[in-house]
């Protein structure tokens, strides 16, 4: 019996390939979002939840930063009884020797030894207790640990820490996920190594280098927060941070607020935007809010097509009651097909996603029966929803109307217009917003900078000063380089930041000091002053003149008691990312007791691997085998707009997802509006309206709703894009032609949509149309 | 005026062939007004469908004002209609949306005629149609024999040669229903040739000859006295 009920129920769907395609697709894409946007979501709101004490942890900031000098932690403990412990922590990175002479590099976390009784962190090997007890402690993480020395132990191991600290291995310890509330660090040191690490024996009594993060562990239900004002007339009574007026707040920040502050850590710690959140928030409730209207204006639209069968059931005595739960139970069935069609959708996508939205998500870890369930019961709820609504309609009608052939299905569509305008709105400022993030990217890409960026890597400098030379030679024996420069400071990283005093007021400027083979590898060009060469002449940018509002070719550049000649001016280069103008620069010569940071090499466009590998063999040589880490500033300016690049996909899948669910909305609309009009169509086409004049007709009711659309749409697109510009100092200019291509592509996308319903109505026979009518 | 020739019309589903109609000859006169009746599904509609050029028959001819338009695409068909045929039906298919004057422009519309000409027309089958007061009302504000009147005006107002009629009185009492009749009477006194499809003896009895159709074929053809 029931089978019998249901086998219509199948051949409807499959004789409406393209209805049962839109509906479940465009369904599925919806709850694929969904679903993956609120794991990311739960998973950001959930960093701190393996933190045993994490009611009881607070960040100590101040209303700029979260950064203290170091003696701070012992002033605030003796102040405060109600503080049971705290930890200093930060971000270095170096190098790490073993014993074999084998070097590494590695990402550490400086902290005091209360870390792991503050911290939840599982320690595999050695006592959280006493493993960052020692000075010259080291715990590893297990995967570092295992790199470093294999399936041996490693407690008790000596290594060099950057060549010259010796420290021993105390403890092996989980490791750090890239994004969990700490940023994923290799090993974890005592923090009182800082001063040997930058060879400051007074740097921990010292209180003028405000460089470290401060969490501190209250005593059970104590609230540190009433202690702020304390803390705030003593630190402006005796630190100079405070009395100076630099720093004017206290704040003792719970360790949940932490990673939604908008006080940004100094590097130790992962954060997020809470207003990212909230937007992503609104959105998931918005994609299924219209998923779910376009799922029931679907189901209702397709249901009409049903009538004559329901019909017939309740003329040969099917109660109403049935009718309704046979409605409700197709309407699962399509809701569970889909919900499949999701999960497997989500799968798929989860790399793509991370990778957008630089985060870690893993859909198998939210299997779990209990997160099942509570889809499963959505699903249902969602099924039953979009099932009774069209139930109820539909089994409304009077049988005998429907078979003598009065019955027309008739509902307002002003709600469906509204809606599709709506929809069409965000499409088309979502397809603006790309085609422009697009552009701005590609400007950013491409823009000439000033300076030579193909085939010429970038390497650390690690060698001796008197090594420069010998190295030098060496590198030039290898074919395929064409030329090596050591420099202090690169277009690539912005060079040194200096800051002068000049006429009463400050000037900044970023400061390179390159040797000779620089200007020709950078292809960076000058206008010679006419003044005589001295080794200590500098060259200076356009800007800088302009800056200091100098003569055209000054000789001279006075600042305090500084004379320095001015060799010539050099036409101005991008060394700062697109976001800034292009600042005052000097460029000055490198002497033979300058320290290069880097060493950078011109290399021939062919046979790039064996010439890097026959680098790395000099390299090492040279360094003793520190690892031979290199970029090449075209990665590196790729790198500087990796955000936006970020930025440009995701709106790109937005508009995508906008899209999906846009034709959803349209179908079921051309659906509703056909069957609608049908009789009028019939009518015209009988009264000598050809098929074109009809599709015209037609077409336009469609149009008329993405040309409201597109009005309402780019004035939302023209503020928002010009908001996101004000970013960038250099940038495209906002053209007519991006809103018109977004709106001519939204049209194409909806006239696709609707066309073949549009045309299959246009073409019916009028005669048949009116008859049944 | 309108002559077919072994006029076949077969309806194909995937396991059946069903003849709607079959070897129909059928002819009428210019000014002429022929009824033609038969039981349901006799194919009536069919051949009214096919003399209106908005279906095509499977195999005969139709000759039209002495063209064959029996092969005629459906774009040409449209075209050589427009102007020359008018449509009355049963359920007068009016567009709800539209009111009266806005559903009598609608063939003059599509014959591209200027907007001037069209009022002068409209104005004067309002007026003939006695509906005048009328013009700016909807369908749904109408009784039956007003929309069927309203669909009389839309059929005429492009003055056609033909005019079909499709159970014209079928959906109104016998009063509108008279009334209707004697404009289907005036029009084909004023020379238009009227085909009618009708269940009603008493509707056949104003026609000049009746066609009784059966099973898709011409059984007997009666001329009225």
């Amino acid at each position: 019996m029931m089978l019998n009920n249901f086998k219509p129920f199948i051949k409807h769907l499959i004789n409406n390939k393209v209805y049962t395609f839109i509906t479940i697709i465009g369904f599925a894409v919806s709850l694929a979002f969904v679903l993956l946007l609120s794991v990311y979501i739960k998973h950001e709101l959930s960093v701190n939840n393996k933190q045993k004490n994490k009611e009881r942890i607070y960040r100590l900031c101040s209303d700029k930063a979260d950064t203290f000098a170091p003696p701070i932690g012992e002033w605030v403990q003796n102040t405060v009884p109600e503080v049971e412990s705290y930890t200093r922590v930060s971000d270095e990175g170096g190098i790490l020797s073993t014993d074999n002479n084998k070097k590494y590099k590695f990402k550490f976390l400086l902290a005091d030894s209360t870390f792991f009784n503050i911290f939840t962190f599982n320690l595999f090997e050695g006592d959280k207790e006493t493993a960052l007890k020692a000075e010259n402690s080291v715990v590893l993480t297990k995967e570092f640990a295992k790199k470093l020395f294999g399936n041996q132990s490693p407690i008790g191991k000596q290594l060099i820490l950057n060549l010259n600290t010796p420290c021993t291995v105390t403890g092996v310890v989980e490791d750090i996920s890239e994004k969990s509330f700490f940023k994923k660090y290799d090993a974890i040191i005592n923090f009182r190594l800082i001063k040997k690490l930058w060879g400051w024996d007074e740097l921990l009594r010292n209180p003028n280098s405000c460089s470290f993060g401060f969490y501190f562990l209250a005593k059970p239900n104590a609230d540190l927060r009433i202690k702020e004002p304390e803390i705030l007339k003593i630190f402006k009574k005796d630190f100079w941070v405070y009395k100076q007026g630099v720093f004017k707040t206290v704040r003792f920040e719970p360790l949940d607020d932490v990673y939604f502050s908008t006080i940004i850590s100094n590097g130790e710690i992962n954060q997020n935007s809470k207003k990212k959140i909230a937007i992503l928030s609104v959105i998931v409730v918005l994609i299924l809010i219209l998923a779910i209207i376009n799922y029931l204006n679907l189901t209702i639209a397709q249901s009409s097509f049903r009538v004559k069968e329901i019909a017939i059931k309740k003329l040969h005595g099917s109660s109403r009651k049935r009718l309704i739960l046979q409605h409700i139970f197709e309407t699962l069935i399509l809701c569970i097909v889909a919900f499949f069609v999701a999960i497997f959708l989500s799968f798929l996508v989860e790399p793509v996603f991370n990778k957008l939205l630089g985060t870690s998500i893993n859909l198998n870890d939210e299997f779990i029966s209990i997160n099942v369930m509570i889809f499963l019961i959505f699903i249902l709820l969602i099924g039953m929803f979009s099932g009774i609504v069209p139930a109820l309609i539909i089994t409304r009608l009077k049988a005998v109307d429907v078979l003598k052939g009065g019955f027309t299905f008739k509902t307002k569509t002003s709600f469906s217009k509204i809606l599709i305008i709506f929809q069409y709105t965000v499409v088309i400022t979502l397809i603006s917003a790309s085609i422009i993030i697009n552009q701005q990217t590609k400007f950013l890409l491409n823009k000439n900078l000033g300076f030579h960026s193909k085939n010429i890597l970038m390497l650390d400098n690690n060698i001796d000063i008197n090594q420069k030379e010998a190295l030098r030679d060496e590198f030039l024996k290898i074919p395929g380089i064409k030329a090596v420069s050591f420099v202090a400071g690169t277009p690539v990283d912005g060079g040194n930041n200096n800051t002068f005093t000049y006429n009463n007021k400050p000037v900044s400027f970023q400061i390179f000091v390159v040797d000779s083979a620089f200007w020709k590898m950078t292809g960076l060009k000058s206008k010679p002053t006419g003044t005589a060469y001295t080794q200590d002449g500098i060259w200076i940018n356009k800007e800088a003149i302009r800056e200091l509002e100098l003569d055209s070719l000054p000789q001279v550049l006075k600042i305090g008691k500084n004379n320095w000649n001015i060799l010539g001016i050099v036409n101005d280069f991008n060394f700062r990312p697109l976001h800034q103008k292009i600042g005052a620069a000097m460029i000055k010569q490198m002497n033979k007791n300058d320290y290069p940071w880097n060493i950078l090499l011109q290399i021939e466009g062919n046979n790039q691997t064996e010439t890097i590998n026959r680098l790395k063999e000099v390299y090492l040589n040279f360094t003793g085998g520190i690892p031979f880490d290199y970029e090449f500033f075209d990665t590196t300016l790729q790198k500087w707009y990796e955000k936006e690049q970020k930025t440009s996909k995701i709106v790109e899948y937005f508009a995508m997802l906008a899209i999906t669910i846009s034709v959803m909305g349209i179908f079921a609309m051309s659906m509703f509006y056909n069957q609608q009009k049908s009789k009028e169509i019939g009518i015209r086409r009988v009264n000598g309206a050809t098929v074109n004049q009809i599709i015209k007709m037609l077409s336009f009711e469609f149009l008329k709703l993405v040309i409201t659309a597109f009005i309402l749409s780019v004035p939302i697109a023209y503020y928002l894009m010009n908001r996101w510009l004000e970013n960038f100092a250099y940038k495209i200019n906002l053209s007519w032609w991006i809103f018109i291509l977004a709106r001519l592509i939204a049209a194409w996308v909806a006239l696709t949509t609707v066309s073949w319903q549009i045309f299959s109505t246009a073409r019916k026979n009028p005669a048949l149309i009116l008859r049944y009518e | 005026m309108i002559k077919t020739e072994n006029l076949t019309k077969v309806f194909k589903t995937d396991e059946v062939q069903t003849y709607a109609l079959n070897d129909v000859d059928i002819n009428a006169k210019k000014g002429e007004f022929i009824a033609i009746m038969g039981p349901s599904g006799c194919g009536k509609s069919t051949l009214l469908n096919i003399i209106g050029l908005l279906d095509n028959p499977t195999q005969g001819k139709y000759i039209f004002d002495g063209v064959d338009v029996s092969k005629m695409k459906e774009k040409d068909r449209t075209q050589f209609r427009k102007g020359r045929i008018g449509f009355v039906f049963q359920s007068f298919n009016l567009i709800d949306e539209l009111n009266v004057y806005e559903n009598i422009e609608l063939p003059l519309v599509y014959l591209n005629m200027k907007a001037s000409e069209r009022k002068k027309r409209i104005n004067e089958v309002l007026q003939r149609m006695k509906i005048g007061h009328r013009a700016k009302h909807f369908p749904q504000q109408l009784s039956g024999g007003q929309q069927q009147r309203v669909a009389f005006a839309r059929a005429v107002v492009a003055n056609p040669e033909l005019i079909l009629a499709d159970e014209p009185t079928g959906n109104l009492d016998s009063k509108n229903g008279s009334e209707v009749m004697n404009l289907l009477t005036e029009l084909n006194q004023d020379g238009t040739t009227i085909v009618m499809v009708t269940h009603s003896e008493r509707d056949a009895s104003y026609a000049h000859r009746i066609v009784n159709l059966l099973d898709g074929k011409v059984i007997t053809e009666t001329i009225n006295a």
